[in-house]
């Protein structure tokens, strides 16, 4: 299609909601209403591409899609799909996205309503002054309560019941009046105010192994077309453009990138690191003054050592962390190396899931055998002298007779609860040495709780912990808050007398007895009996505060071993061989990996 | 084929048994089926003719089970029969016959006497209620009748298993249990340590923590060791105790890496550098070909310097620099061989087992003296474990 469409037909679009929601499936009925997919490559969630996103049902990278739509009395549209990632880890990707876009669906589960997403995200879409377009989804469900959703959506947002569109995306029920809706309600891409020359907004890259870094740009002003030379606001770094061109289901090379455009530049910029999120791009011949508000630098708020359970793995490891990179940008890490674990990594995550994420694709998209450590924030560690020491690994914390003071981070937690467990989500927050700051009512059936809690809290298990104290109706949205003073110790955790580096974590005092103890107990069910017994202790400062023991095995030895016995003996014993290289050796005893997976969990 | 017409010692698998005690984990099928029976021993004949080279002059021969002493006394005659036959004999060859003292009569006893010097008697226990737990049939009261039985037909070489650890029997139980045992005239006595195998009716009956079990069993283990050392049996092997000499030579040769034949359904043999396993019953009596195990010569001399190592006796390794270690039992005379760098590589994990009071290894000469402790026997796994690590 060489056609030029006119900017004055160009939308740009998002869609934004809770996780779960059915984002990826209205995504895949507007890309079908559009016929931007044939039959034949269908398949649910196209734009979800790891296997690991269509699997957790999550969308980690944002994939932007071109469609062409038509509308019925005539006129071409150039629709730009820009769908965002869905969680609260990856908030600043989301933000990026949005600035993209001058509209978006927000998407609402008519069974579940409003949640605190739903309120995050419709908010950080008002600040960037887009269109905002309600969808209720899945009125399909038998649970689907859309006088509910009507109620909450005028009363948290202020949006009113006629502006409100009806949606099943499952069986495709409203669909067409989303895609008129696109058209009539959201403006085509217009230049700010006041910006001079050619400027484009990166709002993603990635890592082709064969094209190298793309970047996914929306051109606010000016053009762009192969051969130009750009230049990097943040870094300065400049470039050739070697290809231009806009996203259909894959990457399709075109001409020119025109203003209001969305679409890819690939120029020969090395390494995946030099081009940020969030980041202005301008043409060296035509250049902007300034750059385009709201870029930050990401940084990593979670931090955990990878190592490989077999030590020979370490260089494989390294390879497979740096091809991770190249597709990850937000994920940060450097050589480290730990007594009972041998050498590997310390990496920085943007938040829990996107560790996990991380640790996922490395056991099943590089197969790679690894043990993580509990994961940690970053302390700020005032000394006596008045330096500053930022820690992010227990063992590093310094002496703490040198130690002034120990400030943590925080979060502001903002929670959504139906009003019946007001009372179990306060007191959740009251035991995660939150303190809640407002509570108030939205829609005289759930209330917004806004509370300060330690990031450390919730890295764990607060999630889990809500969706259980509020039967599952409870949701929670966060954001940075800054440090705050706390009664921080680091607790180790001693085998058989000896400090495990791996297992030490900093905690807070009043918690430290309790975490330990759980600690002790999980080790004592998944560390095997040995010939002698085995102390589990967790000390603070030396001092032991909680204290399991392995018995001792009193005998191991096969009664009867006569003629056959022999061989089925060996092929035992050959198969403990191999489970036992799979161990770590500490000290006398070899520790399963279970053990390090244990200590990561915090209740049962 | 360098074994042939040298293995000196034979086994024979009698699959059948009246009822299968809860605890058992070998193969036998709840049979007395004549017609089966008749099959079985047609086929042994079938086997014994095809085998019967690999042969020399027998030093050992075992019937094992199942219960051997289920065939009826014609039955019986016709299975020694068939060894007697086709096989050359040592006349001072130790032939013994597994039993239950159940399925005795004064004529089996007769036939056995006059062709084997040696039977083992399974009694497990005394106690009535460990014999419900263990689902063993029989009345043990009827062995002081049996042992009289013997002795009349001058078969004095007398061994007799008992089980221990059993849920529910305490130390006392298990010292009664000893206590009467050795009111018999035993020259061999085999204690075993109650194992919950996979499969077995007692390990489904006894849905629990069997752990728990293991630490009155070890108890048990060291009170036996004492017990019947004061009696003038010592332990020669994990589970095993004897008068001086009449330590059971069948078994010794099994454990200190000798070949032997192993004929019957799912019987094993050793002979050529492999093992060989037969088939079950039905597949056997097709003529289905054994199992092979078949493992490299470092992997083997491994396998029986750790089976060597349940056992009392201790590898003699030769030290001569340079040149290979060369590896003997004192009651073998085969030399096992292996090259320097693989000797220090063991070496270094011997010392460490020895280190943990696992092992003595004591210089003598140009010679390492190598053998378990009592420690190292009670953790012979662990031990085991640990050296096949250095293969």
């Amino acid at each position: 299609m060489k056609k030029r469409v006119d900017k004055n037909n160009i939308r740009n679009f998002s869609i934004i909601a809770h996780i779960d929601h059915g984002k990826s499936t209205l995504a895949d009925r507007i890309l079908q209403a559009t016929f931007s997919v044939n039959e034949r490559d269908f398949h649910d969630q196209i734009l979800d591409d790891m296997d690991l996103e269509q699997e957790r049902g999550i969308t980690i990278k944002s994939h932007p899609v071109r469609m062409n739509y038509v509308k019925e009395n005539g006129g071409e549209y150039e629709l730009n799909l820009i769908d965002t990632p869905g969680h609260v880890d990856f908030s600043y990707e989301v933000s990026r996205s949005l600035a993209a876009c001058e509209g978006a669906l927000l998407l609402i589960d008519a069974a579940q309503g409003v949640q605190a997403q739903t309120v995050a995200n419709a908010k950080l879409a008002m600040q960037q002054n887009l269109v905002i377009i309600p969808v209720i989804n899945k009125i399909d469900l038998p649970a689907a309560n859309i006088e509910m959703c009507y109620e909450q959506l005028e009363e948290i947002l202020a949006i009113p019941k006629e502006e409100v569109l009806l949606v099943s995306a499952k069986d495709g029920t409203g669909v067409t009046a989303v895609l008129q809706a696109i058209v009539e309600l959201i403006p085509p891409p217009e230049k700010p105010y006041g910006v001079k020359g050619t400027s484009a907004l990166i709002f993603d890259s990635n890592y082709n192994a064969y094209r190298g870094v793309v970047n996914y740009i929306k051109v606010v002003s000016g053009y762009l077309r192969k051969g130009h030379k750009i230049r990097l606001f943040s870094n300065d770094i400049e470039s050739e453009i070697k290809e231009v061109g806009y996203f259909k289901l894959g990457m399709n090379a075109s001409e020119k990138l025109n203003e209001g455009s969305v679409g890819y530049i690939i120029a020969n910029i090395k390494s995946p690191g030099d081009t940020k999120i969030g980041d202005t791009l301008t043409r060296i011949d035509d250049i902007s003054s300034k750059p385009l508000p709201g870029f930050k630098e990401i940084k990593p708020m979670v931090f955990s050592g990878i190592y490989p359970v077999d030590t020979a793995d370490y260089e494989q490891l390294k390879a497979n962390m740096a091809k991770l990179q190249l597709n990850d940008a937000a994920f940060d890490y450097q050589a480290e190396s730990s007594v009972a674990l041998g050498f590997g990594f310390r990496c920085g995550f943007l938040g829990l899931l996107h560790m996990e994420i991380v640790q996922e694709r490395l056991r099943r998209e590089y197969n790679m055998d690894i043990i993580s450590t509990y994961p940690s924030v970053i302390y700020y560690v005032y000394l006596k002298d008045g330096k500053l020491e930022k820690i992010d690994n227990p063992i590093n914390l310094p002496d703490v007779t040198k130690i002034d003071r120990i400030e943590e981070p925080v979060i502001k937690a903002d929670i959504l609860s139906p009003n019946d467990y007001i009372g179990e989500v306060m007191n959740l927050v009251m035991t995660k040495r939150g303190e809640c700051t407002s509570t108030e009512s939205v829609d005289g059936n759930h209330v917004m709780i806004e509370a300060v809690i330690p990031l450390h809290e919730i890295l764990i298990d607060f999630h889990d912990k809500l969706k259980s104290v509020t039967r599952g109706y409870g949701s929670l949205d966060y954001e940075s808050f800054g440090y705050q003073k706390a009664d921080l110790v680091k607790m180790d955790i001693l085998i058989n007398g000896e400090s495990v580096d791996a297992f030490s974590s900093i905690v807070h005092r009043d918690m430290a007895e309790s975490r330990g103890r759980q600690i002790a107990e999980r080790l004592k069910e998944v560390i095997p009996q040995q010939m002698f017994q085995v102390p589990i202790q967790a000390a603070v400062g030396g001092k032991v505060i909680a204290r399991e023991t392995i018995k001792q095995l009193r005998k191991n030895v096969l009664a009867k071993c006569y003629g056959g016995d022999v061989t089925r003996k060996r092929k035992l014993l050959e198969k403990q061989k191999a489970g036992k290289k799979k161990m770590k050796q500490i000290g006398k005893l070899n520790v399963p990996q279970e053990a390090f997976v244990e200590v990561l969990k915090t209740s049962k | 084929m360098k074994d042939i017409n040298d293995i000196k010692h034979l086994y024979i698998h009698v699959p059948f048994c009246s009822k299968k005690c809860d605890y058992c984990a070998f193969y036998s099928i709840p049979t007395d089926s004549e017609s089966l029976i008749n099959l079985f021993l047609k086929h042994l004949e079938i086997e014994i003719i095809r085998k019967k080279h690999l042969c020399g002059n027998l030093q050992s021969i075992y019937f094992g089970g199942g219960t051997p002493t289920l065939l009826t006394a014609e039955k019986l005659e016709k299975l020694f029969l068939l060894i007697s036959e086709n096989f050359v004999i040592d006349p001072k060859a130790e032939i013994s016959v597994e039993s239950n003292p159940a399925s005795l009569t004064e004529k089996k006893i007769k036939l056995i006497s006059s062709f084997s010097n040696r039977i083992s008697l399974g009694i497990q226990s005394f106690n009535p209620a460990l014999r419900t737990t263990l689902g063993r049939n029989g009345d043990p009261d009827c062995i002081d009748n049996i042992i009289e039985s013997l002795s009349r037909n001058n078969l004095t070489n007398i061994s007799a298993d008992l089980i221990y650890g059993i849920p529910g029997q305490t130390l006392s139980d298990f010292q009664k249990d000893l206590t009467r045992v050795l009111q018999l005239p035993l020259s061999h006595i085999s204690l075993y340590s109650l194992t919950f195998e996979e499969g077995t009716e007692i390990n489904k009956k006894l849905n629990c923590d069997k752990k728990e079990f293991e630490v009155l069993a070890a108890e048990m283990w060291h009170t036996a060791g004492n017990f019947l050392n004061c009696k003038g049996m010592k332990r020669y092997e994990v589970s095993n105790y004897a008068k001086c000499g009449y330590e059971c030579k069948h078994n010794l040769n099994t454990w200190l890496g000798g070949n032997y034949l192993g004929l019957g359904p799912t019987a094993s043999s050793y002979y050529n550098e492999i093992r060989f396993t037969n088939p079950v019953l039905y597949p056997w009596l097709k003529g289905k070909a054994p199992e092979e195990d078949i493992i490299s010569a470092y992997e083997r001399l491994i396998e029986i310097f750790i089976m060597g190592l349940r056992t009392t006796h201790p590898w003699s390794v030769n030290i001569k620099v340079p040149g290979p270690a060369l590896m003997t039992s004192d009651y073998m005379n085969k030399k096992l061989s292996l090259d320097e760098k693989k000797w220090q590589k063991l070496l270094n994990k011997l010392n460490y087992l020895k280190k943990n009071n696992l092992l003595y290894i004591i210089r003598k000469n140009n010679c390492f003296l190598i053998y378990s402790t009592e420690k190292g026997r009670l953790f012979w796994d662990s031990l085991a474990l640990e050296i096949m690590e250095t293969v």
